[in-house]
Formats: structure tokens, sequence, C-alpha cells
């Protein structure tokens, strides 16, 4: 059963990853990555990840996949044509991506034997549950955690800042522009 | 299902990731790409962490999803700002700083 269900999500997910890359449509890519994203949702609870599983959905799938699918939306991006520019540059380029998955598969396979032979594959039941990946947040990886806090707050002010249109001009009333605020001031205090 | 299940699924998601990235011209298509790298190594954090019984993968995964959405925010404000300014989120026509 579990193996079952592990090949079925690892054929949706794949499949679902290959039409990312390959549709035309960026709105449909974004829809392909969704499925992959609830694919490995659904392998984050059998590998009994519970807390991240429902992080992977709301987070990627609900937030980051909103966020994407706006900006499409927005700039109203169309599809994209054929490959005709650069036809060699690209053929070499896939040919060097796919040559980086053979060594890594690869590589898993031959060390295949040694994982093998990891310890036991039981867990306290509560493994993976909202309360002890929260304690290990709030103890061992303190400092990672506040870093992320500070980070995601420049990263809001970033992207505030960068789709900003323009700088907005001031509209003082001509008595508050800089300079002649000074010399009405000292007008005023000589009459006084 | 055997970690080395797991890390192959990781393995191949990786590379369609990697793939995107080099084969596509649209440069949310590239920023896509990237989220599927980041969720293929995610995949694994949690598939070693499982096997080689242990939070710590799941905590660092954690942390990988948070960088991932802060990365996508600032990654797509760019490609909006570069798209009001050039007309074109395509990155083979993005030049200027071509030496």
């Amino acid at each position: 059963m579990e193996t079952a269900l592990f090949f079925i999500m690892a054929a949706i997910a794949i499949t679902a990853g290959g039409m990312v890359i390959l549709n035309k449509n960026p709105v449909k890519s974004a829809f392909s990555l969704i499925v992959v994203m609830l694919a490995l949702a659904i392998l984050y609870m059998q590998l009994s990840a519970t807390f991240l599983s429902m992080i992977q959905i709301m987070v990627y799938a609900g937030a980051v996949m909103v966020l994407f699918l706006f900006v499409l939306f927005i700039l109203n991006v169309g599809v994209e044509g054929a490959f005709s520019s650069r036809m060699y540059k690209r053929a070499v380029a896939g040919l060097v991506g796919a040559l980086m998955g053979v060594v890594l598969i690869a590589a898993v396979l031959m060390r295949g034997s040694r994982m093998q032979q990891l310890p036991g594959m039981d867990v306290a039941g509560d493994f993976g549950h909202i309360k002890p990946v929260g304690e290990l947040l709030f103890t061992k990886y303190l400092l990672p955690f506040e870093l992320l806090s500070i980070l995601l707050l420049v990263a809001i002010i970033g992207a505030m800042l960068t789709t900003r249109p323009k700088w907005p001009k001031l509209k003082l009333p001509p008595e508050l522009w800089p300079g002649t605020a000074d010399e009405a001031s000292t007008e005023t205090g000589e009459e006084n | 299902m055997t970690l080395t299940g797991y890390l192959i699924l990781s393995a191949i998601l990786f590379t369609l990731g990697v793939l995107g990235v080099l084969l596509r011209r649209n440069a949310i298509m590239i920023l896509m790409s990237i989220e599927l790298m980041l969720n293929a190594v995610n995949l694994a954090m949690v598939a070693f962490s499982r096997f080689i019984p242990g939070l710590d993968g799941q905590v660092i995964s954690f942390l990988i999803i948070a960088i991932a959405a802060a990365e996508a925010a600032v990654g797509l404000a760019l490609v909006v700002q570069v798209a009001r300014d050039r007309q074109t989120v395509d990155v083979d026509d993005l030049t200027l700083l071509r030496g």
C-alpha cells in the first residue's frame, strides 16, 4: 500500500514537473507546479512529516503559487514562442542539464546499498507533529529562526520598494518650501 | 519505500528544475523552476529526516520553505519592475548587462 502510494505520487510529481517546464503557457505551468507541490505534500505525510505537509500546502501551494499567478495575470504574460533563436546553445544547455540529472541519480544508486543499512524505521508516535518540530525550532534552531524573520521583513520592504512606480513628488504649498520657510520665520521675528 | 526511491524522485525533480532554468526564456518560468528545485531539496531533507530518525531535516525544510517565499516575493517584484520598464519578461531580450 505504502509502496503503491509512493509510486503513484512519484508518477504524478514527475509528470506534472515535466509539464511545468514543457508547457508554453505559463499559467498552465503554474497549475502543474501546484500539482507537484500537492503530490509532495502527500509524500511528506507518508514520511510522517505531518506539520511540514500542512505548511507545504498552505505556504507553497497556497501563498507562493497565488503570488506567481497574480504576477502572471498582472503582466498578462503571453505564450512563449518556439525555441527559434540560439537553438544550438539551448541544445547544449539541455544536454548539460540532463547530464547533471544522470550524475545525480547515479550517485544515489551507487550509495544505495549503504543507505539500506540505515538504523530502524521506528519513530516516536508524535514524530513530525507540530510540538516536537516547534520545540526544536525554538531551541536548537532559534538563531536561524530569528534571522529568518528579519529576512522576511527585509524581503517585504524590498519587494514593496522595488515595485513602487515612482518616488512621489512632494506637493507642498509655496509658503512651506524649503528655504522660504526660514526667511518667513526670520521676517516675522524682525517684526516682533 | 526505501530512502533510495525518495532520493531518486528528488533527483529527477531537481533535474527538471535545472532544465527549466536552462531552457525557458520567460523570467517567471525560471523562478517557477527554481521553486521546483527547492521542492526537490525539501523532499530529500524530509526523507533523510525520516530514515535517519531526527527532526533536524524537517526544521531545515521549514526554513527552506520560508526562504523560498522570500525569494519568490523579491524575484517577482523585480520581474514586475523589469516588465514595466522594458515591456518584456523574456530573458533573451534583457541584454543590457551583457559584456
